[in-house]
């Protein structure tokens, strides 16, 4: 037997151990689906709104067991979790994303021992090293983005000492090409408020061209965190490197100064990412917000990883328990030489947002929440300025039942083409709790698209059943638009028919 | 496959909806903001536990925030512990210590970038409360926040504290 065949005995022969060893099993199980039925935008159509809708049917459905064995033979704790799948994307999203109809009985698999302080995972792992400048895996289902691994991880967790280590492939979906990934991380804590940190994290995998495989790479990073209260400071830098470690591609860096004065709390970020291309492993802070309101989160400023420098300062204050206050200001472009601040020249693609927000609460039974953004971007033929007001009232009628009102407004000045036009959404929500709560939303624009028209309306029942079981019922239409996490981005085309959602954990 | 996921499903859904069925939190270990080290277990056996998931740019999650402090602040001597865990990815997280000093919070704030433990509860949405008794029982769990589930919140917590303290 080879050494991988030795490793697989060992590791089913202790779960089998433990298995039938251990005195106590408990069972959780959880299920998710979701349904659309409707039509969406064809975005290759040639024809006008609404000759461009074509029928969608979409189908997700997902049905999570774990089993968890209390005090087995070896360990303090073993879970096993499985995880099975039913995928039908509709047919756009099969040629826009390459997305293939699937049924999957072990979707996610793994099995997770704990151990004295050590966790030894074996099936799909997720990892985070620091703040993600190296390496950054994570699963976001309405992004079509999965970067987990099927292999194992070890993790150490000690006052002192953080140990971990992780291996394993990634599938050829959406955004994520097939890779095998490696990465170990180790953190020590010289002093209680201090962390220092080294990860090293190596790639290897098949490239869009028609599987034939790239170089492989090495990403090493080093990061230290301070915390000396009122102030704390955090750095962390990380390179790409080819051929035998030694040829750097591009490197980036992220520091983080948070500080509290005066009952205000300050917040300064800082990057400059120049890795050389995208990485989807690697999704480090993006130093912006990325959900100011609806309607200005709609067409969100994507930062390039590869490529953006820039910085965030963020200010908040509650100067009495009724009243807390936010400002946001970030600003970013791509690199102008070794500039380390960004640039504003629009061949740079510069962008800014200045963000204020407000919470008053002036009653026990009124909460009420204002917003007001600006932001400017500009690109390649590309040039437009935006300002964003929100407005949203929640009345609480009885200990029970309450209604909140949310009202927006946009106005888009399209610098580029010399246009000019606003965007409003309005939604008015009456809850019930425990039980849900039911929506009402229209959204409309003085700019009349020939994608997606000029008007939107929908409605949102959301029910709540023996607190476990939570069914979601949407009709109408959604407008198209950009869905971004964490600087990941998919374009979300408009959409209307119906949606149901179900969400239960047994 | 469809078949046997279907019976299965109709068969643990009867068995939840059957009183008194109740499961057991899943032990997890996650660090705080400030690098230490939380483990649930160590953490069970006083009182109650209410686990509260959360996002910096989760609207619902915030408003509910306040309640959870109140709870706290209502209960804690009668064992309450009030955990928020934070499912913010490493790009907002740094936000995570701002907010809350900001706001005068004084509950447990975990860091969950990953979301492993939010889908250990099998939970894929924020806000998302778990109530768990002292022994480690899931007592109830909820997602999505409408104004008045503190008020429901508040009453399966005091059923889990010790006789005539709760009521206050």
């Amino acid at each position: 037997m080879n050494r991988c065949k030795w490793t697989a005995f060992f590791a089913i022969s202790l779960l089998l151990i433990n298995v039938l060893t251990a005195p106590a099993v408990e069972y959780s199980g959880g299920l998710k689906i979701r349904y659309d039925r409707g039509r969406e935008v064809n975005p290759q159509s040639l024809n006008a709104y609404p000759n461009n809708l074509t029928d969608r049917s979409y189908l997700e459905g997902l049905f999570t067991s774990d089993f968890i064995f209390d005090n087995p033979k070896f360990g303090d704790k073993l879970r096993f979790s499985l995880r099975m799948q039913e995928f039908r994307p509709s047919d756009m999203d099969k040629d826009l994303f390459q997305l293939q109809q699937e049924r999957r009985w072990n979707d996610k698999i793994y099995a997770q021992l704990n151990w004295n302080g050590w966790e030894l995972w074996a099936g799909d792992v997720y990892e985070t090293f620091g703040k993600g400048l190296a390496l950054n895996l994570f699963e976001n289902r309405d992004l079509y983005f999965d970067t987990g691994l099927r292999g194992g991880k070890v993790v150490y967790r000690g006052e002192k000492l953080r140990f971990k280590a992780i291996n394993g492939r990634c599938r050829d979906i959406y955004l994520v090409k097939e890779e095998n990934v490696s990465g170990m991380n180790v953190e020590t804590k010289p002093v209680s408020n201090m962390q220092i940190g080294a990860a090293l994290v190596y790639q290897e995998g098949l490239s869009s061209d028609e599987g034939a495989a790239y170089k492989p790479h090495f990403d090493p990073g080093i990061y230290a965190g301070w915390n000396l209260d009122p102030v704390s400071i955090y750095a962390e830098y990380a390179q790409r490197r080819e051929e035998d470690f030694s040829q750097t591609i591009g490197d980036g860096l992220f520091t983080s100064l948070t500080a509290f004065a005066a009952g205000v709390a300050a917040q300064f970020n800082y990057k400059y990412y120049h890795f050389g291309y995208n990485n989807s492993y690697s999704t480090p802070p993006i130093c912006q917000r990325e959900f100011t309101t609806k309607l200005l989160s709609t067409h969100p400023h994507v930062p390039l990883i590869d490529d953006q420098v820039g910085y965030e300062l963020e200010l908040s204050a509650s100067p009495h328990g009724l009243l807390f206050l936010s400002l946001n200001f970030s600003q970013a472009s791509q690199h102008k030489g070794n500039s380390l601040i960004p640039a504003l020249n629009q061949d740079y693609a510069p962008f800014w947002e200045l963000f204020l927000e407000s919470e008053y609460y002036p009653r026990l039974d009124l909460t009420t929440r204002f917003g007001l953004g600006w932001n400017e971007e500009a690109g390649n033929n590309f040039w437009q300025k935006k300002t964003g007001a929100l407005s949203e009232v929640i009345y609480n009628i009885d200990d029970y039942w309450s209604l909140t009102l949310l009202a927006e407004r946009m106005w888009v000045d399209d610098i580029e083409f010399n246009q000019y036009h606003s965007d409003n959404y309005w939604a008015a929500t009456l809850g019930r709790a425990p039980y849900g709560s039911i929506t009402f939303s229209y959204e409309n624009s003085t700019k009349s698209s020939i994608v997606e028209g000029d008007e939107w309306i929908g409605g949102e029942l959301a029910l709540t059943i023996k607190s476990q079981h939570r069914l979601t019922i949407f009709y109408g239409q959604e407008r198209g638009g950009l869905k971004c996490t964490s600087g990941v981005c998919r374009p979300v085309q408009p959409f209307e028919g119906f949606r149901v959602g179900y969400e239960g954990r047994f | 496959m469809i078949g046997k996921a279907i019976f299965i499903f109709t068969a643990t859904l009867i068995l939840s909806l059957t009183p008194g069925f109740a499961y057991s939190a899943a032990d997890f270990t996650l660090e705080d903001v400030n690098g230490e080290i939380f483990n649930l277990k160590d953490n069970l056996g006083q009182g109650p536990v209410l686990l509260d998931f959360w996002a910096t740019w989760c609207v619902p999650c915030k408003n509910a925030l306040p309640h959870l402090q109140t709870l706290k602040d209502k209960y804690e001597k009668q064992g309450l512990k009030v955990i928020t865990i934070s499912i913010d990815s490493p790009k907002s997280q740094s936000k995570i210590k701002p907010y809350i000093t900001a706001k005068k919070f004084t509950f447990t704030v975990l860091l969950d970038p990953n979301s492993a433990v939010l889908k250990q509860f099998k939970s894929n949405s924020v806000p998302f409360q778990v109530l768990i008794d002292k022994e480690g029982n899931i007592i109830e769990s909820h997602t999505g926040y409408n104004p008045g589930d503190e008020k429901v919140l508040e009453e399966k917590i005091i059923k889990l504290l010790p006789a005539g303290s709760g009521n206050e």
